[in-house]
């Protein structure tokens, strides 16, 4: 499979902020501009409430009630471009979903229907998106579910019957079944333990591989982003504040926040003082005005205060949003 | 040196249903920490019996058999108040350990009143005030905030506040930071650290994070299903570990250096589907099943503790 450095998708101006009542509005994601090329592993950072999860709910194009949304999320298809944020649900529902991108949600362990055997949840995606019989779909899955590592009766088997740790393995499985092009990760592996985090990455991985899709993984653990992504992107109170190459990134990160971040990870073998941030985010309903990590920021200048950064080029690929980098 | 906390052949037993089958959540456990300022953490994967562990030394739960010494006194004969003085806990959910519908300083009050025994009210306050600009607080802001105007960090520091009102020799955390931020978390146990070196309390840090528990612990227990099959020197069992389950858990930890990625992703982690109920009934080691280096005896036999370069660890792999 051709892996180039043809883009996929694009964001392009996304706001998106939950409306509380016509006055106020929690503005979760601000001003968010994005690209993501075929068959790269891209992560997503930031700490809670930071509007990471809500980012990759609009670039799935999954917008519910009270979520309000402006700008065009660009995917591209067999035949053409269409923008996520405006074409219809049910062509969304019908030919997109599942088909060209996916979604593994948080907590994903618990989004299994209790009312249906797993084995279901296979056919009825396989009978919807390939038109398959009921008999060739249900000897689909068996096979694909084999190959997964786990038995056939798996499939008879209902939710609740299987390990908080199989079912996650199974809703991991069954968002790669028809080979999605792009597929969001939303915290695949937290609340699992360890040995079987690894597994489960390991076996996103290996897919993401083989069908040369691209992955986008969004979790708050920075030891997974190390392991595991090409590129990060790293957000703060709704801003993407920074967008760098994976390796170089843990090097030497830009943004004050970043290195914040990166500064306070305790490390198996080091010993070493670690300090955190003093404070903590800002709220959303009323963000503070100018950089929104100035109240926190060690360098925060009189600019910081008064005007919000561009996000700037600082090298190839890498863009940070902060007065420090601008050159004036 | 004389010891602190004893726990002797520790058990404890759970039952599913009425008439269910019963399973040991902790079972023959024997520990001790000694009488200096010390972290010890007890590390494992869910459902691995550390916070029942947590539980038995806090009272909660009763042993079924074995026994827990306090400065060598069974912990259920002594006083409710000495002992509360002496061991105080921290718990996971910073939101669950205050009441939504008060403030949480008077949750702080009450702890003085009923634990320290100081009645008068403004002698409360300054007794409070003194413990909350430990922490990094100031009285006047916190007294009149409710639960939900903190942020997680901050409530979780308004617990160990809490905690060291009574002075205590020994805090009981249980999984403190799991429910924090990175940039947060570390600030927590940094205060643990300033605590034990400034204040002389001991901590038993109970987590599954093992990297923030080779930061700040002197000693760490490696529980599997209920029973510890490693335990030592924090340094020791997590730079040589001995155990097979202990080197696993360090070969998947995930690493915050781009460096690592090769080696990580090379050492390739089977899945295994066994069962969870299964393995707590066993009557030999209860790694067995996922373990690469199992031989007969450990599927009948548990292997005992067994001593190597100051770590003990329960493995037949070492029994000579």
């Amino acid at each position: 499979m051709s892996i180039g450095n043809t883009s996929i998708l694009r964001a392009v101006d996304i706001y998106g902020e939950y409306v509380v009542s016509p006055l106020l509005s929690v503005k979760a994601v601000t001003n968010v501009i994005l690209h993501m090329n075929s068959g790269e592993i891209v992560g997503i950072a930031g700490e809670s409430g930071c509007g990471k999860s809500t980012l990759v709910k609009i670039l799935y194009g999954y917008i519910e009630p009270s979520l309000r949304v402006r700008g065009r999320v660009l995917l591209n298809i067999d035949d053409g471009t269409i923008d996520l944020l405006s074409v219809d649900e049910e062509y969304k529902r019908g030919r997109i979903w599942w088909r060209y991108i996916s979604y593994i949600p948080q907590n994903s362990m618990n989004i299994l229907n209790p009312y249906m055997r797993v084995g279901d949840h296979f056919t009825e995606l396989l009978k919807k998106h390939l038109n398959l019989e009921k008999d060739e779909a249900i000897r689909v899955a068996g096979e694909y579910v084999e190959d997964l590592g786990l038995r056939k009766d798996v499939l008879k088997a209902f939710p609740h019957q299987l390990s908080g740790g199989m079912r996650q393995r199974i809703v991991v499985a069954l968002s790669l079944l028809l080979k999605p092009r792009v597929i969001f990760a939303d915290e695949p592996t937290t609340a699992v333990d360890v040995v079987l985090q690894k597994v489960l990455l390991q076996y996103l991985l290996d897919k993401q591989k083989e069908y040369g899709s691209t992955l986008i993984i969004v979790t708050h653990d920075m030891s997974i982003h190390a392991m595991a992504t090409e590129r990060i992107i790293v957000m703060y109170a709704g801003h993407v504040v920074e967008e760098a190459p994976t390796e170089l990134f843990y090097e030497d990160p830009k943004h004050p926040y970043s290195r914040a971040l990166i500064n306070s990870l305790p490390r198996l073998g080091d010993k070493g003082i670690r300090q955190g941030l003093a404070g903590q985010p800002p709220s959303l309903i009323n963000p503070p005005p100018g950089c929104r990590f100035h109240p926190r920021c060690p360098y925060s200048m009189d600019i910081c205060r008064r005007e919000e950064p561009p996000i700037n080029k600082y090298e190839n690929g890498w863009r940070v949003k902060c007065w420090l980098y601008v050159k004036r | 040196m004389g010891e602190m906390l004893r726990l002797e052949n520790v058990t404890k037993i759970f039952r599913y249903g009425f008439l269910g089958f019963k399973f040991r959540a902790v079972d023959d456990v024997s520990l001790s920490l000694e009488d200096k300022p010390s972290i010890f953490t007890i590390a494992g994967e869910s459902g691995s019996g550390k916070t029942t562990l947590a539980r038995l030394i806090l009272r909660v739960f009763r042993p079924d058999f074995g026994r827990i010494l306090f400065n060598g006194r069974n912990i259920y004969e002594i006083g409710d108040r000495t002992f509360y003085r002496n061991i105080q806990p921290i718990f996971q959910d910073p939101y669950a350990s205050f009441n939504p519908m008060q403030k949480p300083i008077r949750y702080l009050r009450e702890t003085v009143k009923n634990i320290v025994g100081i009645e008068d009210e403004r002698e409360i306050d300054e007794y409070i005030a003194k413990t909350l600009s430990y922490v990094g607080f100031d009285i006047s802001v916190v007294a009149d905030k409710h639960q939900h105007e903190f942020s997680g960090g901050e409530l979780q520091r308004m617990a160990i506040a809490r905690a060291l009102l009574t002075k205590p020799k020994l805090i009981v955390a249980d999984e403190p930071v799991s429910m924090l931020d990175a940039s947060f978390r570390i600030n927590i146990v940094n205060l643990f650290k300033k605590i034990k070196e400034e204040m002389g309390v001991s901590f038993i840090y109970i987590t599954h994070d093992l990297a923030t528990a080779y930061y700040i612990s002197d000693y760490i227990a490696i529980m599997y299903r209920g029973s510890v099959i490693e335990s030592g020197r924090s340094e020791k069992v997590l730079s040589e570990p001995l155990h097979p389950y202990t080197k696993t858990l360090i070969e998947s930890l995930p690493i915050p250096d781009p460096k690592q990625k090769k080696l990580w992703m090379q050492k390739k982690m089977a899945f295994t589907a066994s069962i969870e109920e299964a393995e707590f009934i066993l009557k030999g080691c209860r790694y067995v099943y996922r373990c690469p280096y199992a031989f007969d005896k450990c599927k009948t036999v548990m292997p005992p503790y067994i001593t190597i370069n100051e770590s003990n660890v329960r493995c037949w792999l070492y029994y000579k």
